[in-house]
């Protein structure tokens, strides 16, 4: 199933990815993971660390708050939402 | 020839490109703009630049450029202790080190570690040795963090190589990385139990040619080694305080080095607001201010990879302040002047030749 994810804009930049939603196929949270890092070497790493996603870093699909292992509902939006934290 | 100063701060990281004379500079960035640039060095074999770049939202990542900061790629492969609850974390890359061959370089972490990567930063490999010494369950974090912040690989034998942890102390190596000792006789730590041979908080160590001294700037004091580690004397006398974060020293004579020192650990910044660089002429027996063309009424910190130098003569160098300036010497420190403002704040300042 392809879902269109929403990537956060310091990501985008880190990848020069241009605006807007990508579209990736996945069935859960893991394998968006591993299809975003096949896409673009090191994202995986850039949102999860030794088996968990990154603490402030959350994952919704739909209105759903989703962890790494969470599977994704059909035609459900990824939303990757850093926190907004900093200074 | 040209002379880039490559500047790392909280926001992003600068290129100056400087001409042989160091009076006219051009600024370029912010390259990563919005992360934190801890350390960015050179490779003099391949003019590749290496930038460690750190968010506490996507972690640590090392970049490379092979066109001197006009593009660059990033890889964090390998760059993880990995999946253990109870251990260590990865959340900072904060020191960069070329190695002896071509590709190689050395990242120092935080939670402190080493890693290495054979490829130009493409893949890294945690060092295992470090963290099995056996005083590694003591070791406590400074302000900053526990931290891995200077490598200093031995002149001559590939095998031996210094490294700074804030605050755990000095470590050495003398076959590669398999086995440490630790290196701190000679060196207060008022807050560890008297005779503790781990525990110091080295702020920055800088080696003079020859080998076997090194130049430390500590928490609690500025010393020097003449016998590769073994011990440490103190040469803090003449300087109007024993803490301070960066140390510098000449690439070609033993007995120069430079320190910027900061009021004690309760405040942080220069003495009485007038930013001042100390200078050693005979290693540390006696120290020499100048102010010329540095800042008063300046209430600033340099930090501890906030100073460095390039390999001209005379001697030009180099640092950048908490509050965004860059100040440059071209005769070894007697004069400086401003060559950039307004950046963020600066967290290390490095120089080279291209």
């Amino acid at each position: 199933m392809t879902h269109p994810v929403y990537l956060p804009g310091q990501l985008r930049d880190l990848y020069h990815i241009p605006a807007g939603p990508v579209q990736v196929e996945a069935t859960c949270v893991a394998d968006l993971l591993a299809a975003l890092d096949g896409r673009w070497p090191g994202m995986a790493h850039r949102l999860s660390d030794a088996g968990r996603l990154r603490p402030y870093v959350l994952f919704f699909a739909g209105e759903e708050r989703c962890d790494l292992q969470s599977p994704l509902p059909p035609d459900a939006a990824v939303r990757i939402v850093p926190a907004v934290a900093g200074g | 020839m040209q002379v880039l100063v490559l500047v790392g701060t909280r926001k992003g990281g600068f290129v100056l490109e400087g001409d042989q004379a160091r009076r006219s500079w051009q600024l370029r960035g912010p390259f990563f703009p919005g992360w934190e640039i801890r350390h960015i060095t050179h490779d003099p074999r391949d003019h590749s630049l290496y930038a460690a770049a750190n968010t506490f939202t996507y972690g640590a990542l090392v970049g490379r450029s092979a066109d001197l900061g006009a593009t660059w790629t990033h890889s964090s492969e390998g760059l993880t202790y990995g999946k253990n609850d109870e251990g260590p974390k990865l959340k900072r890359v904060w020191h960069l080190k070329p190695g002896r061959q071509a590709g190689e370089v050395y990242a120092g972490v935080e939670e402190a570690g080493l890693f290495h990567s054979r490829d130009a930063g493409q893949s890294w490999q945690h060092l295992e040795g470090l963290r099995r010494h056996a005083s590694t369950p003591t070791w406590e974090p400074g302000g900053g963090g526990l931290c891995l912040h200077t490598i200093v690989p031995h002149s001559t034998d590939p095998l031996r190589m210094w490294v700074g942890i804030s605050a755990a102390g000095v470590f050495h190596t003398a076959d590669g990385g398999s086995t440490w000792e630790a290196q701190n006789q000679g060196v207060l730590a008022p807050w560890r139990p008297e005779g503790s041979v781990t525990g110091q908080c080295v702020h920055k160590m800088a080696p003079a040619p020859g080998g076997d001294r090194i130049y430390q700037q500590n928490h609690v004091g500025i010393y020097r080694t003449d016998d590769g580690g073994r011990t440490w004397i103190d040469i803090s006398a003449g300087l109007p305080s024993r803490f301070g974060f960066c140390m510098v020293a000449h690439p070609r004579d033993a007995e120069s080095a430079w320190v910027l020192p900061l009021t004690g650990d309760d405040q942080r910044f220069v003495p009485d607001g007038q930013v001042a660089v100390w200078r050693t002429r005979d290693a540390g027996r006696t120290w020499r201010r100048t102010t010329a063309g540095l800042p008063s009424n300046a209430w600033v910190v340099v930090l501890r990879d906030g100073m460095h130098h390039d390999a001209l003569d005379p001697l030009g160098l180099y640092f950048g302040t908490s509050t965004g300036q860059l100040f440059a010497s071209g005769d070894e420190g007697e004069s400086w002047a401003k060559i950039a403002d307004h950046l963020p704040p600066i967290m290390s300042v490095a120089a080279a030749l291209v």
